[in-house]
């Protein structure tokens, strides 16, 4: 589908929508030709979904936890890699639109860590995304002119669910394109709102669409998500077969967001019903998020620790703070420059300040 | 392990070593100046914090000494708001020391060096308080404290909104202790209140039930708040309390009648409850409902049995309205409740059950224009649009009566309805799904076209019902040659050129294209064919009567002929594309009953 070059659209904003209208795709497939009882399970497997999207949009420990799970069990990690490099081989006119940008020195990011922005279905954030909502019209007219309704179809639910910020599981399961309030099951809808509310715990909680804390956030999600982000890249530069001197791709940190939201859904797409319930219903926190630091010995880096580290100490957090600097001067000592160390210990010296340690602090 | 102790004297050591390799800070290469000056600044930052700390342990001259040499940098530095942020600093040290007068010198000296960008509003702020308390120690001690508590009580809060709440509730304790130590009872009131519904809410998610009621216990004694009086509810439920459940339960449900603005809290709280409350504690909050007065509990139905409806619950939902029937003998108002019923079937696409219990509504209430515009919905969704023409008329009707404002929006759907009335294709007697889609997608541009005016081709229409109508003709009517092909190919039978022009296609394994489907039926008026071909008419005249085949024949030449057009590339307007229509959906309805009627 080439609508980019009329309309300079950039293909790499676009891999969460693209690979999103897929998954959808694959799902409306399936509907077509299950049975009642399938159908409903689906329905099912989507309402979860949807949560899942929703907790990692809101809980900065539950995105690491996953990451950390992709990271750390080989078993998960060796079966969503190479989905990942499906989409990366699929979208090799990467290459090209990477050439083209670096010749026209198009804008790079303006963030110097890798920032995680959420790709959720329910993200008023994304509802913003006048771009993306250009890009999706440009996609609903250019299937309605080739008469393929199945994917005008697809595309416009997604549209719907860009400008209103609401996701509706009967939309996956429409399955005429013209007089919408016909043939439009409502019942699936009903029948996915009551399973979870009777399975998920808080889903109260799940239903907020003021995602504050956002910079706390960001920060708090790079602790993990920079090592498996460091991997994507790798990876990426393998299959598209790049210089490392391509920067503009590697400061592009918007692709590397998408393939983390892909990265993460895909590992709770594997689970059965009653794992993601029971993944949905644990509950994680910032203390025994930076244990498992403690434990994590591969790709490291500071910037992101000390980012994370003072989001801390802003929000009061100060012996979170101090677990934190501790582990990366036990951990890291040799591979720190001198003022990370300066910026260390000032930390470690203003937390037991702050928490009357005086002694300790001096 | 390393030894941490000491934590700034060794950042001092770090930032003169990377000063001195000249690493530190690590900005834009080409200003070193600047560089310089924000070293000296993080310096003098650092110089405080060991000052401070020094004064801290009462360690005075040295703590002078640091703070001397805080002063001397000020002197270095050339940026009046690196210098600000310094003395600020300093102020702000004295503060922490309990040093107030100082603090006061140092906000007032910090003053020279504002500019548009510092914070002025919170120096001043800072300095009335000194003059308001006329330094008085003990109210800015108190003051300090107070910030202490809400800084514990604003991590608190922040803890819970990102889901951290076992450390909340840690955070609030602490906040709690601090707040012990207060001594305005007012102030402690405030925190108190704070802090107990918080930890409730906390335990609450956690499912702490026991801590959650003990929390909201000791917040309803200093704050009443009805919505904290639901979560009390689940909780008293949850922890067995059977005697203050079914009192608390009386309490809320009168609230809710006496209160109706409060209903809106209602929905929430039947999710908390679906949410939180096993099955066995479900049955017996509602057992203990029925304990109540009736007038009670029927609002409570009502409203229960909408919520239960609007999030899935439909058997439930259903009950509810159900036993609302115990209560009421006015018809019109049994009527309300098998519309609400009907309501339910129909989220739930159950549209006979919804057809039947909106039928129920209307033989108890026949000037019900709601209801009549309801069914009308239903059987809009159906495609039975003439009977949701005539439920639509009968709304108006009654609303126009009533003078109701909601006959607009009847109106509206009405001019849909007529529309689609009009000329509506019978697209749902079609068994074929790719059919039924490439007319329904036709459709819909059609409308679309007709909505966006003149200037449009929209010959694709037209290529959409020739489409539809090459594959309806293949799949069933091409379909009775089928043993004929079966047997002539296992015969190896010679053919005619006359038969191999009009069949070939279907021992390649291909369709029979719609200017092929005109000639056969054509031909077929003859009497004079090849036998073979003969043989194929047999066939289709034991199916189909002549007069049928005339219609399919009709249709399929008004639509080759415009076909043919926008093969060769003519530009169709809507006008012509309405004026076309009209003739092809007579035609075509009706081959869709000859296709699909008999069967």
């Amino acid at each position: 589908m080439k609508i980019s070059n009329k309309n300079n659209f950039m293909k790499i904003h676009f891999t969460w929508i693209n690979w999103s209208l897929e998954n959808r795709k694959q799902i409306r497939k399936k509907i077509s030709s299950a049975t009642e009882e399938e159908k409903i399970e689906i329905a099912k497997h989507v309402a979860l979904d949807n949560m899942f999207l929703n907790r990692r949009n809101n809980d900065v420990v539950f995105k690491n936890i996953i990451y950390y799970e992709i990271l750390t069990n080989k078993l998960i990690y060796q079966k969503l890699m190479p989905q990942i490099t499906g989409i990366l081989s699929k979208e090799l006119t990467y290459v090209q639109e990477i050439n083209r940008l670096l010749k026209e020195g198009v804008p790079k990011a303006n963030v110097i860590f890798p920032f995680d922005d959420n790709q959720t279905k329910t993200s008023k954030l994304m509802g913003t995304n006048e771009e993306a909502i250009q890009y999706l019209k440009l996609l609903f007219q250019h299937y309605i002119k080739n008469d393929d309704i199945e994917n005008a179809q697809n595309v416009k639910t997604f549209l719907k669910e860009y400008i209103s910020g609401i996701f509706t599981v009967s939309d996956l399961f429409q399955s005429t394109f013209v007089y919408t309030e016909t043939n439009y099951p409502l019942k699936y809808e009903f029948l996915s709102r009551s399973f979870l509310i009777r399975n998920i715990r808080n889903y109260l909680s799940y239903d907020n669409s003021e995602y504050t804390h956002q910079d706390f956030n960001t920060q708090l999600s790079s602790l993990f998500s920079y090592p498996l982000q460091t991997r994507l890249k790798k990876l990426a530069f393998e299959i598209l077969d790049l210089e490392q001197e391509d920067v503009i791709f590697s400061q592009y940190p918007i692709f590397f967001n998408h393939l983390l939201s892909i990265i993460s859904l895909l590992y709770f797409t594997e689970l059965s019903i009653t794992q993601k319930i029971e993944l949905l219903n644990s509950s994680y926190e910032l203390d025994e998020l930076i244990e498992l630091l403690k434990e994590y010995d591969y790709e490291w880096d500071f910037i992101n620790c000390k980012f994370s580290s003072s989001s801390l100490i802003k929000a009061g957090l100060y012996e979170l703070a101090y677990q934190l600097n501790n582990i990366i001067l036990q951990n890291h000592y040799n591979k720190i420059t001198d003022e990370d160390k300066f910026f260390l210990y000032d930390g470690l010296g203003t937390i037991n300040r702050n928490l009357g340690n005086y002694e300790k602090a001096y | 392990m390393r030894k941490l102790i000491k934590n700034f004297e060794e950042a001092l050591k770090w930032i003169d070593v990377a000063s001195l390799k000249g690493t530190f800070p690590r900005l834009d290469e080409k200003e070193d100046h600047i560089f310089d000056m924000s070293r000296l600044y993080h310096k003098g930052v650092l110089l405080k914090n060991i000052g401070e700390n020094l004064g801290h342990i009462n360690k005075y001259v040295e703590m002078t000494s640091k703070f001397n040499e805080v002063v001397n940098l000020l002197q270095i530095l050339e940026n009046n708001y690196e210098k600000f942020r310094l003395l600020i600093n300093l102020a702000v040290a004295y503060r922490r020391l309990g040093k107030f007068e100082e603090e006061r010198e140092y906000l007032n000296k910090a003053l020279d060096f504002t500019d548009d960008t510092t914070p002025l509003e919170q120096i001043e702020q800072r300095i009335r308080i000194f003059e308001e308390t006329k330094m008085s120690t003990n109210k800015l001690l108190e003051l300090e404290n107070e910030e202490k508590v809400n800084l514990y009580y604003s991590s608190s809060v922040f803890l819970s909104k990102i889901n951290n709440l076992k450390l909340s509730i840690a955070y609030n304790n602490r906040s709690l202790k601090k707040t012990e130590k207060l001594s305005n009872q007012l102030v402690k009131n405030r925190f108190y209140k704070n802090i107990f519904r918080n930890k409730a809410i906390s335990y609450f998610l956690l499912r702490d039930w026991e801590n959650s009621k003990e929390n909201l216990n000791q917040y309803l004694s200093i704050e009443k708040d009805f919505e904290s009086e639901l979560y009390h509810l689940i909780t008293l439920y949850s922890t067995g309390e059977r005697q203050k459940s079914e009192q608390l339960l009386k309490q809320i449900m009168a609230h809710f009648k006496e209160v109706p603005n409060d209903r809106i809290f209602f929905d929430n709280w039947v999710v908390q409850i679906m949410n939180s409350l096993s099955e066995e504690l479900f049955l017996q909050f509602i057992a203990d409902i029925e304990k109540l007065n009736e007038e009670i509990q029927e609002l409570f139905f009502f409203n229960f049995g909408n919520s239960l409806g609007n999030h899935g619950f439909s058997e439930l939902a259903i009950q509810f309205f159900k036993r609302e029937f115990d209560f009421i003998s006015d018809e019109k108002q049994k009527a309300t409740i098998y519309n609400d019923i009907a309501g339910i079937y129909s989220d739930m696409d159950e549209y006979e059950s919804a057809i039947e219990n909106f039928k129920k509504a209307l033989e108890l209430d026949n000037e019900y224009d709601l209801c009549y515009r309801n069914l009308a919905e239903i059987y809009s969704r159906k495609l039975d649009n003439i009977n949701a023409k005539i439920n639509l008329e009968k709304a108006i009707e009654l609303g126009k009566i009533k003078g109701k404002p909601e006959i607009k929006i009847y109106q509206l759907k009405l001019k849909q309805v007529n529309l689609l009335l009009k000329d509506v294709l019978n697209i749902n007697d079609i068994k074929s799904l790719e059919i039924r889609n490439i007319l329904t997608s036709t459709e819909k541009k059609f409308v679309d076209y007709r909505n966006m005016g003149d200037n449009f081709d929209t010959s694709d229409i037209i290529l959409g019902f020739s489409r539809a109508i090459e594959r309806m003709l293949n799949e069933e009517v091409g379909i009775c040659f089928e043993p004929l092909v079966k047997q002539y190919r296992q015969l190896k039978k010679k053919t005619t050129d006359d038969f191999n022009k009009k069949f070939n296609c279907l021992f390649q394994g291909k369709s029979i294209t719609l200017g092929t489907w005109i000639r056969i039926l054509e031909d077929f008026k003859n009497d004079m064919l090849e036998p073979d071909v003969r043989e194929f008419k047999v066939c289709l005249d034991s199916i189909f009567n002549r007069s049928e085949l005339d219609i399919i024949q009709k249709m399929c030449e008004l639509i080759i002929e415009e076909r043919n057009d926008v093969a060769h590339g003519k530009l169709i307007s809507i006008k012509k594309i309405m004026l076309i229509r009209k003739w092809i959906i007579p035609f075509l309805n009706q081959t869709i009953l000859i296709l699909y009627g008999k069967k």
